[in-house]
């Protein structure tokens, strides 16, 4: 009786042990990731230089009542890198006539919110700066300088702001 | 009539029979996912790397076999993670971005290509683990939301 109990037993650890072998197993991970908002930029307000008198020169500074303001929103507080490209030399008139624009190193500024210029830098240089919020307004003026002999009629060019993540 | 009873010497044959018989079976292999690959936070047009060495952001896979047997590792790896509104980001497995780690200790690892299966030992103590890292690189207009795909690991022994 007890040499059938020990059989017994033998046998069932023989059929347990292949039971519980394994030639091969397979396990999951997820890879995630969370996207922040894209960045978009608005064109709030032309540079606006209003009626010019030939041979006098116009100035408007960034955050001006006529200046140019973007509208910049993205991710929280990244850091965004802020490029103007080329700049446009002059502005183009009626008839292919031309009025020289320019741009000095503080006429570019950027902010918080469409009222504040917390700084300012070289528009044709570009600057990093960080998102406030998600939110950040660029600023922009110049000068203009009609010749004593300016065509008279409408003058524009278009200038182009942009805008991308730099990762930090 | 009573069934032959058997012997002691018939129960030590079949006895050794059956220990044989089970010496070749191996112990199961376990395979489990431990930690999930995280890029975190993207920007868009901004590639993020993950390295197999971060303690946060690598993926980990542990392995528990006997130790000193060889297994054979095949990654079956997403090329995007999968978003809002059928949005990707797409993902990158350099040569290098995945670890053996004998011991499961992530600053003792061998790196190799996880995109081709690769054969390795298990360490001294039993448990072993793969670590991956990867760069994600989400287009400039990638719509918000959260991003994920699945990453497979299997583990075969090898017959040696």
């Amino acid at each position: 009786m007890r040499n059938n109990r020990l059989l017994l037993a033998l046998t069932a650890a023989a059929f347990a042990v292949p039971a519980a072998a394994s030639a091969q197993n397979a396990a999951t991970i997820q890879a995630q990731a969370v996207v922040l908002d894209p960045i978009t930029v608005t064109a709030v307000n032309n540079l606006d230089f209003g009626d010019v008198i030939p041979g006098f020169p116009v100035s408007i500074a960034p955050g001006d009542a006529t200046g140019g303001v973007f509208q910049i929103s993205g991710g929280t507080t990244a850091e965004v890198d802020l490029d103007f490209g080329t700049l446009p030399g002059v502005l183009n008139g009626p008839s292919g006539a031309t009025m020289p624009i320019g741009f000095a190193a503080g006429d570019a500024g950027y902010g918080p919110n469409s009222t504040t210029v917390a700084g300012t830098f070289d528009p044709g240089a570009g600057t990093q700066t960080n998102l406030s919020s998600g939110a950040l307004f660029v600023f922009l003026g110049g000068t203009v300088t009609p010749a004593a002999v300016q065509t008279p009629g409408s003058y524009s060019a278009d200038v182009t702001l942009t805008v991308t993540y730099t990762g930090n | 009539m009573r069934p032959p009873t058997p012997t002691s010497p018939t129960l030590a044959l079949l006895a050794a029979v059956l220990l044989a018989g089970a010496a070749p079976a191996r112990a199961q292999l376990q395979v489990s996912g431990e930690r999930d690959l995280d890029f975190g936070e993207l920007l868009g047009g901004v590639p993020t790397t993950i390295s197999r060495t971060d303690p946060l952001g690598s993926g980990q896979i542990l392995i528990r076999a006997p130790r000193n047997t060889q297994v054979e590792v095949t990654l079956l790896l997403p090329t995007e993670l999968a978003g809002p509104a059928g949005a990707t980001v797409p993902l990158s497995f350099p040569p290098g971005s995945a670890g053996w780690a004998p011991w499961s200790i992530i600053w003792l690892q061998q790196a190799f290509d996880p995109n081709v299966p690769n054969t390795f030992q298990v360490g001294f103590f039993g448990q072993s683990s793969i670590y991956l890292g990867g760069t994600a690189t989400a287009p400039p207009q990638a719509p918000a939301g959260t991003y994920s795909n699945t990453i497979t690991a299997t583990v075969a022994y090898v017959n040696n």
